[in-house]
């Protein structure tokens, strides 16, 4: 009699979590072109932040050139590049998706730097920085353009962080100085404006 | 017939999950500081409520009482999932303000609470009668709170992008209402005044 003991109760929950999947996957295969979608617009959002003056951003798909900028931004992870076009089609700059670490976890942030290699504009896409604290990275409308016009990664190390979201300013500072490296690792624009 | 809307009403008034009952308090206090927000979050709950009841109890009969909880805990999480998905796939403003407390009704305990008192023990008709009535006693109280402290918190009460009321930008509300504390000193005066309304429901029927 032992081994029933098993198959009664073991079975109905193994058949809940099979209708529990089947239905989950139905509703995944309906969401997430959707999903992909809202996404997509999201990051098209936040580019248009950090390069304003340009039409439309065409992510980079050659691996071979996210393999180099992935390598130059070290520890930081690069979540996309961006050629970013004028109304005329030609490259004005280059917009990069990296996602850092704050003090609350992964800040993902977008970085705009122009065609001579100088940081246009950053914004933050999301972080999870303590409210009050961390989040004056956001709220201090003064830090974000202290990054502005910076043309290395030495350069950007040399920000000061603020008092009291010193790890979150370092987040930031790390994303901004991985993009510039990653941007040095691909050429700049030209480097993916070729084709 | 009638039982069903007694058992509907019931969650408004009598047993209210929020103020008579007091469970699913922490996302209420969270979510609370906007009136759209708030209706959303309520929804949701209605749904997986009204849902998570259905399925709990055309079930019961099959559902072995030692496995109960990890079954009911698969058939709540699923309809989270599921309403987590179509959130962020349409309506990406209100996933981005509520954010992790729409994951979290998996563990709000209105839901797993009555999954295990009504659900498990009741018909389905009158299940789902009992998850929207909870449900719905969830949204009005949490809407009720929502309007109240974004329209004298900020100002302004702002519904799907349209501005409602605007004091204009002479009003300085008090920031505590949008602060924890202002949700806790709120919420109980709310109480109060449910116990009192529940108090003349249950003397007049007294009477009768």
């Amino acid at each position: 009699m032992r081994d029933n003991i098993y198959i009664r109760l073991g079975v109905p929950v193994l058949v809940v979590c099979i209708v529990a999947a089947a239905g989950l996957a139905i509703t995944w295969s309906f969401t997430a072109d959707k999903i992909e979608a809202q996404a997509r617009a999201a990051e098209q959002r936040s580019l248009k932040i950090v390069l304003p003056e340009a039409a439309d951003f065409v992510p980079v798909t050659d691996a071979g050139i996210l393999g180099k900028a992935g390598a130059a931004a070290g520890d930081v992870a690069v979540a996309g590049i961006f050629v970013a076009n004028d109304q005329s089609g030609s490259a004005l700059g280059v917009g990069i998706l990296v996602a850092s670490r704050g003090y609350g976890g992964p800040m993902h942030l977008a970085i705009g730097v122009d065609r001579n290699g100088k940081v246009a504009g950053v914004t933050i896409v999301s972080m999870a920085e303590t409210p009050g604290l961390g989040s004056k990275v956001v709220d201090d409308p003064t830090f974000l353009p202290r990054f502005f016009g910076l043309d290395s990664a030495e350069a950007a190390h040399k920000v000061d962080t603020i008092t009291g979201a010193t790890k979150s300013s370092r987040g930031v500072r790390k994303g901004v100085e991985a993009a510039l490296a990653a941007y040095k690792a691909i050429g700049g624009v030209e480097g993916v404006s070729v084709r | 017939m009638k039982q069903f809307w007694k058992v509907l009403t019931n969650g408004l008034s009598l047993e209210n999950p929020l103020t008579v009952l007091m469970i699913g308090l922490c996302s209420t206090l969270a979510v609370s500081t906007k009136l759209e927000g708030s209706l959303f979050m309520g929804i949701a709950v209605i749904f997986v409520l009204a849902m998570s009841n259905l399925l709990i109890s055309a079930i019961r009969r099959f559902t072995p009482d030692e496995v109960r909880i990890p079954i009911f805990i698969v058939v709540i999480a699923s309809f989270v999932t599921i309403v987590d998905l179509v959130l962020k796939g349409y309506f990406p403003s209100v996933y981005s303000f509520l954010g992790v407390w729409i994951p979290l009704i998996v563990v709000n305990c209105i839901v797993l609470g009555r999954a295990e008192a009504y659900a498990y023990h009741n018909g389905v008709l009158l299940s789902i009668a009992d998850g929207i009535g909870m449900g719905l006693g969830y949204t009005l109280i949490i809407s009720a709170l929502g309007a109240f402290r974004e329209l004298f918190g900020s100002g302004k009460l702002v519904f799907l992008g349209n501005t409602l009321i605007n004091f204009g930008p002479s009003y300085r509300g008090p920031n505590i209402l949008l602060l924890f504390p202002g949700a806790f000193l709120l919420f109980g005066l709310v109480v109060a005044a449910s116990q009192a309304i529940n108090h003349r429901l249950i003397t007049r029927k007294d009477v009768m």
